[in-house]
């Protein structure tokens, strides 16, 4: 309990330090934990600016990195191909990422995650997606080509073209 | 409110000494006293030492609403039979409204507030609450953060720089 006798100098001096401290910040305020909780649900830009704000929040940031949902560790990595023999493989160049991406997931350097077929290459790639054309064997020979994702390994069967005659192995450059 | 008075009433007690008679379904919505209840269940007085009467009306206020809601979609789904998924689209959003007109609050009340649902442990204000701090950063240049929470930038010049300068992309102006 503080003495009721305190001048009014020694108040007002008080009152002062006080609206300092009471310049209270979030977290300040805030357990970690929920202040953690705030940061994971940022989307990389605010993330990001939120960090030049204070030391504090500066210091929370790097903590909070592992739990934003939005900057989980990407792939850096490209595919190649060899002709003579025919063959495809990933080399993930990502060094810190491992070639780990969201959840924990791999890319699928050998494209194995696809239907099964009797051969296959990729046609063309964009934004991290391939396009791949599998061939079948049978009594009849058909091609498909599948648009795909090695990170989640989902496809997504796209309409052959009859203007698509040949099997290119290797895209023409 | 007829079946209130079969109830039990549990009250809760604020920092400041003012008291809140509750039904035990209400107080049960925040985990803290739940558990209490189930540790104890003669209880009927609790002390929350942590929250302020103000902070604490808005808490009960909230977990009334929510319980009321639970409610009539459980009296809708016993008297139908089974919901009706336009009907139970309606509430669900009706409920959503509620919660945004019910987080118009300043950012003392809303920091407030976060304590009190984090330390009763209501899962669902403390999901809002949250929601609304990162809203309420989302769209803002450091200096209007500072500004909003009333921090002191205790980064010198040189620091901020450089942390500016690792990604330029954050503080360009769109969004």
């Amino acid at each position: 309990m503080e003495m009721a006798t305190s001048s009014e100098k020694k108040e007002m001096i008080e009152s002062q330090s006080k609206e300092s401290n009471e310049e209270s910040s979030l977290p300040l305020l805030l357990p970690d934990d929920v202040v953690l909780e705030v940061l994971s649900r940022l989307p990389p830009k605010p993330f990001f600016r939120f960090k030049c704000v204070s030391k504090t929040w500066l210091a929370l940031s790097s903590h909070a990195f592992r739990h934003n949902k939005f900057l989980q560790p990407t792939f850096l990595g490209f595919f190649w191909v060899t002709e003579t023999p025919y063959e495809l493989g990933f080399t993930d160049i990502s060094g810190g990422a491992g070639g780990r991406g969201v959840g924990g997931a791999v890319v699928d350097g050998t494209l194995r995650a696809l239907p099964p077929h009797d051969g296959c290459c990729i046609v063309d790639c964009c934004n991290g997606l391939l396009l791949v054309r599998c061939i079948y064997c049978g009594p009849q020979i058909f091609l498909c080509n599948y648009a795909y994702n090695p990170a989640t390994r989902k496809h997504t069967a796209i309409q052959w073209s009859p203007l698509l005659k040949t099997w290119p192995c290797s895209r023409k450059e | 409110m007829a079946r209130s008075s079969t109830e039990n009433m549990i009250t809760l007690m604020s920092s400041d000494g003012e008291e809140f008679m509750v039904t035990e379904k209400v107080a049960r919505e925040c985990t803290t006293i739940r558990n209490m209840l189930e540790d104890d269940c003669v209880i009927t007085n609790i002390p929350l030492p942590n929250v302020t009467s103000d902070i604490l009306s808005m808490v009960i206020e909230y977990c009334m609403e929510h319980v009321a809601a639970a409610e009539k979609a459980a009296a809708e789904t016993a008297e139908k039979g089974s919901s009706s998924a336009p009907a139970a689209a309606k509430a669900n959003k009706d409920l959503e409204e509620w919660d945004k007109a019910f987080m118009n609050v300043d950012v003392y009340t809303l920091c407030d507030l976060i304590l009190a649902a984090n330390y009763l442990n209501v899962s669902g204000l403390l999901d809002l609450t949250i929601q609304t701090a990162a809203n309420l950063i989302k769209g803002k240049s450091p200096e209007q953060i500072r500004k909003t929470f009333h921090i002191q930038n205790d980064l010198s010049l040189e620091e901020e720089e450089k942390i500016r300068s690792q990604t330029p992309w954050a503080f360009e102006k769109s969004e």
